[in-house]
């Protein structure tokens, strides 16, 4: 079942990066700007990958029409590198535009093996890339929006909405059509599972 | 087998468990994506002025008038009204002939002297932001206009983040400034989750006649306003639904330039709106109301007893949605609705001959509505060139009924029992269809550069006092006065819509994406057909005029400098930066060639903004040349150029306290406002000896902002 093995490799590869990341910051050199970008990349790299890894029993009572699994707190149990990840954001302050680039995961991380696992994390890659070509302005007050979306097999955006708001509406519609703008997308590949067609993506507004 | 089969059943078991698990969280989590700090160049439809966050905050410190807070920005003036009551003038267009919206809804200055236009429902401390997009308006952001639109909005709602539970926040802010010895309070407080935001919020605005530089009290120019408004919106996951309602009270406003002051302004509205998001777009839908009752008379300065009441209401509606159009740019369609009715009489004054026995209407059920109906693209056309255009065809009714003098006998009010009888007689009904159009072009060849420049032909429908004010005598046409000249006024019914074609041309260079250092040179001209000036229909005593709306054909031109650079940075402060502006514009009758009214002389201004820990220091120097060209009919005064200094400090300990502390006009120059137009109230207690001079602006003022946030 390709849906298993590009698990298990996700899983793997991102088990691994963690691994690389924990040996350096074992070395107590957490100061060291390389082994902070190796972090920043690691996670960045990591809530790609690790879409199966994730997602506690919890989620079970939701059912996909249900009311948003945002709504509730105890959703926020996600693969460890999220938490991290949306820590990082609001550090790259000086070159804020520039920081997005590091995080690029092909650019700057260790290029994952390229078996199987890779086709539809290069996609998203891909998707983030197109999304953040449309990234908004900055909204003062504002935090950060989740949007969620789904694309069908052409690349055709299909939903959308606002998982989790910045506390500024409008920062959130910027965010919505940011996404919206960005659409269509190139199709995904071929062997993408339909879980690989929905995506969620935090907006950063800075400072 | 039967393990093998148990075995089977058992996956299936455990996929049907994952995949019943899967489909509510099984998306892709993207890395996050960092939203552009910058207020980089312009995109295509976006205004070209943006006024917020701090630089509002410490204008409004200066002053109550929300329309002020535009004062600094290229191209931009202001006409003189009471002191929360300013006309905006953009590139030498005033009032009407801008659309000026409050979070989206549009108001009518239902007042014969306009002293209630629609920027006079927000004071200063209320505004989060003001846009402002002069002469080539997109067709989305609204019709009914030739020199573009100013788009205030207060503070939305907010929600909290998500799990941060119900969260009750608010500000309070006060201000005092010496040469009114006045100033304004405000306080807001927000309850809100990340679904739910409920937020109260209330201002009053106080201030004492001005002294002027020249030391001496500026008469009729006191003023006091209250505002209250509730405001409640609920998010959902694929949009916002929010209601604002509130009231307005203004119990006394005195106008420095016109003959009446405003002894009572009520309002009360209600705005609702839904902004949802979709896969497929966006929609914007919106409901609101306005009602506004209105009285003038005279205060102190002036004296007398002659009320002047108006009844006003707004309803409009409007529908907009925004549509992807593949991957280069998006569709906007829209339509609007608007009705306005308006009802403007004066109760007779007893043992007055001349006021009396009847009530004078003026204008008589009232009635302007329009429908309009919008398309606009704009996206990329190739690389380095995006391109808006815009198409709005809108239909514009107006209407009155029967009107009536004082007395239709008595010998004083013989003019008026005429010109009423000829109106009575007269088809009123108008109709206009009028079509916008607006085309722009973005060219950014690279990082640093920029080019925008367009074409705009924009309509605007004369006001129900252009066409329906029918008073021809001595006392009753100098009540319909928009232009702050004292002059006095009659309607024409037949009076044709305005055309302009607007043309502009915008060049931005930057020395960065950081645009550490700017500079944008904008020009533009605008041809009006019709343009709505006036003929002389008689001299009148005192060196005043009386005089009758009229078509004429009218050009404008202007050109706009404006730069910054960043300058050393001490300490880990942000740079010290300059900024610089120039603004000129012209404007001419062309049927007479006489100088169009109220057009700003060459305006500079020169700041420089030092960041210094937690303080801001600002120094500015303003400095405004002479005004010779002035409006012969009109009989405009001239004035004298000046030089301001402006000095100004913020200081922001926390995030929870500001500070400013300002010294406007710092040297007490004595001067004239050249928008200021006649200084009615100082003329009137001087014992009305002509002729009436032009009005002096404020002297040196110290003022002080404390604003405090939880």
């Amino acid at each position: 079942m390709a849906f298993n093995r590009v698990g298990l490799v996700a899983a793997g590869v991102s088990v691994a990066l963690h691994l690389i990341a924990g040996v350096m910051l074992a070395t107590g050199r957490s100061n060291d700007r390389s082994v902070v970008a190796a972090l920043e990349v690691t996670l960045m790299a990591a809530p790609i990958l690790e879409r199966p890894a994730p997602k506690p029993v919890k989620a079970a009572p939701l059912t996909p029409t249900g009311p948003s699994p945002s709504k509730r707190p105890d959703d926020a149990p996600r693969p460890a590198a999220t938490p991290v990840a949306s820590s990082s954001p609001p550090s790259p302050e000086p070159p804020a535009t520039a920081a997005a680039v590091p995080r690029l995961p092909v650019e700057a991380a260790p290029p994952p093996p390229p078996k199987a696992g890779s086709a539809s994390s290069l996609y998203a890659q891909r998707v983030w890339a197109a999304v953040d070509r449309r990234r908004p302005r900055a909204v003062v007050g504002a935090t950060a929006a989740t949007v969620r979306f789904r694309i069908n097999r052409s690349g055709d955006l299909v939903s959308l909405r606002l998982a989790r708001g910045s506390g500024r509406p409008d920062f959130d519609r910027a965010a919505l059509a940011a996404v919206r703008s960005a659409a269509p997308f190139p199709p995904p590949p071929l062997e993408a599972a339909e879980a690989d067609l929905e995506f969620e993506i935090t907006i950063v507004s800075p400072r | 087998m039967n393990r093998t089969l148990s075995g089977r059943l058992a996956l299936v078991a455990g996929t049907a468990a994952v995949a019943m698990a899967a489909p509510a969280f099984a998306q892709t989590q993207l890395p996050p994506v960092n939203a552009d700090p910058a207020a980089a160049s312009p995109t295509p439809g976006s205004p070209e002025t943006l006024v917020q966050g701090e630089v509002i905050r410490r204008r409004a410190v200066g002053g109550d008038d929300s329309i002020s807070l535009l004062i600094g920005e290229p191209g931009v003036a202001v006409q003189t009204g009471g002191g929360t009551t300013a006309l905006p003038v953009v590139r030498g267009m005033a009032d009407d002939r801008l659309l000026v919206t409050v979070d989206g809804a549009e108001t009518t200055a239902f007042c014969p002297n306009h002293m209630n236009p629609p920027g006079s429902y927000v004071l200063a401390s209320g505004v989060e932001s003001i846009a402002l997009s002069p002469t080539l308006s997109p067709v989305s952001v609204g019709g009914d206009n030739i020199g573009g639109v100013i788009a205030i909005r207060t503070r939305g709602p907010v929600f909290q983040e998500e799990g941060s539970g119900m969260v009750v926040s608010g500000e309070a802010s006060l201000a005092w400034r010496s040469a009114i010895d006045g100033g304004s309070a405000s306080g807001r407080v927000t309850a809100s989750d990340d679904r739910r935001s409920i937020a109260a919020e209330a201002s009053v605005a106080h201030g004492e006649n001005y002294r002027s530089g020249y030391d001496r009290i500026v008469r009729s120019t006191e003023y006091e306003s209250y505002e209250a408004a509730v405001t409640a919106a609920v998010r959902t996951d694929t949009g916002v639904v929010s209601v604002r309602a509130g009231r307005q009270f203004t119990p006394y406003q005195a106008f420095a330039n016109q003959r009446m002051d405003m002894t009572e302004n009520r309002s009360a509205f209600a705005d609702l709106r839904y902004q949802g998001d979709y896969a497929w777009g966006s929609v914007d839908a919106r409901a609101s109301y306005r009602d506004v009752r209105h009285e003038m008379n005279f205060l102190a300065d002036k004296g007398g007893d002659m009320p002047m009441l108006t009844h006003g209401v707004d309803l409009g509606l409007a529908l907009a949605a925004t549509i992807p159009t593949g991957d280069v740019g998006a569709l906007g369609l829209g339509v609007d609705v608007r009705r306005t009715d308006l009802d403007d009489w004066w109760p007779p004054v007893p043992g007055s001959m001349m006021m009396s026995p009847n009530t004078y209407v003026n204008i008589n059920d009232g009635q302007r509505d329009r429908t309009g109906v919008w398309a606009e693209w704009n996206g990329r056309i190739a690389e380095g060139w995006s391109l808006l255009a815009g198409l709005r065809l809108e239909r514009v009714e107006t209407a009155a009924g029967d009107v009536q003098p004082y007395s239709w006998t008595g010998m004083m009010n013989a003019a008026d029992a005429a010109a009423a009888t000829a109106f009575n007689a007269r088809k009123r009904d108008k109709q206009d269809d009028v079509a916008d159009v607006t085309l722009r072009a973005f060219w950014t060849p690279s990082d640093t550069l920029s080019l925008e420049f367009g074409y705009a032909r924009k309509t605007r429908v004369p006001n129900l006092y252009e066409r329906y004010a029918w008073g021809r005598g001595a006392m009753s046409s100098a009540m319909t006065s928009l232009a702050g000249d004292a002059n006095s006024y009659v309607g024409d019914i037949d009076l044709k819509p305005e055309t302009a074609d607007n043309l502009a041309a915008t060049l931005r260079l930057v020395d960065s994406p950081q645009a550490r250092r700017t500079l944008t040179v904008s020009v533009f001209q605008s041809d009006v057909q019709d343009y709505v000036d006036a003929d002389l229909l008689a001299n009148l005593a005192g060196g005043f005029v009386r005089l009758q709306f009229a078509n004429h054909d009218a050009r404008i031109r202007g050109a706009e400098v404006s730069g910054s650079t960043e300058l050393w940075a001490i300490g880990g402060s942000a740079p010290a930066v300059l900024r610089g502006q120039v603004s000129w514009v012209e404007g001419e009758n062309r049927d007479t060639g006489d100088n169009l009214y109220h057009m700003a002389p060459i305006t500079g201004r020169l700041s420089l903004e030092q960041p210094l820990g937690a303080w801001t220091l600002l120094a500015e120097i303003e400095a405004v040349g002479e005004k010779d060209q002035v409006s012969a009919l009109r009989r405009e005064p001239a004035t004298d150029a000046y030089t301001l200094a402006n000095l100004r400090a913020t200081w922001r300990p926390t995030g929870a306290l500001r500070v400013d502390v300002g010294l406007e006009n710092a040297f007490d120059e004595g001067y004239e406002l050249p928008l200021g137009g006649v200084s009615y109230g100082d003329y009137k207690t001087g014992g009305s000896v002509p002729p009436i001079g032009a009005l002096p602006g404020p002297g040196r003022s110290l003022n002080l902002g404390l604003s405090l946030s939880f």
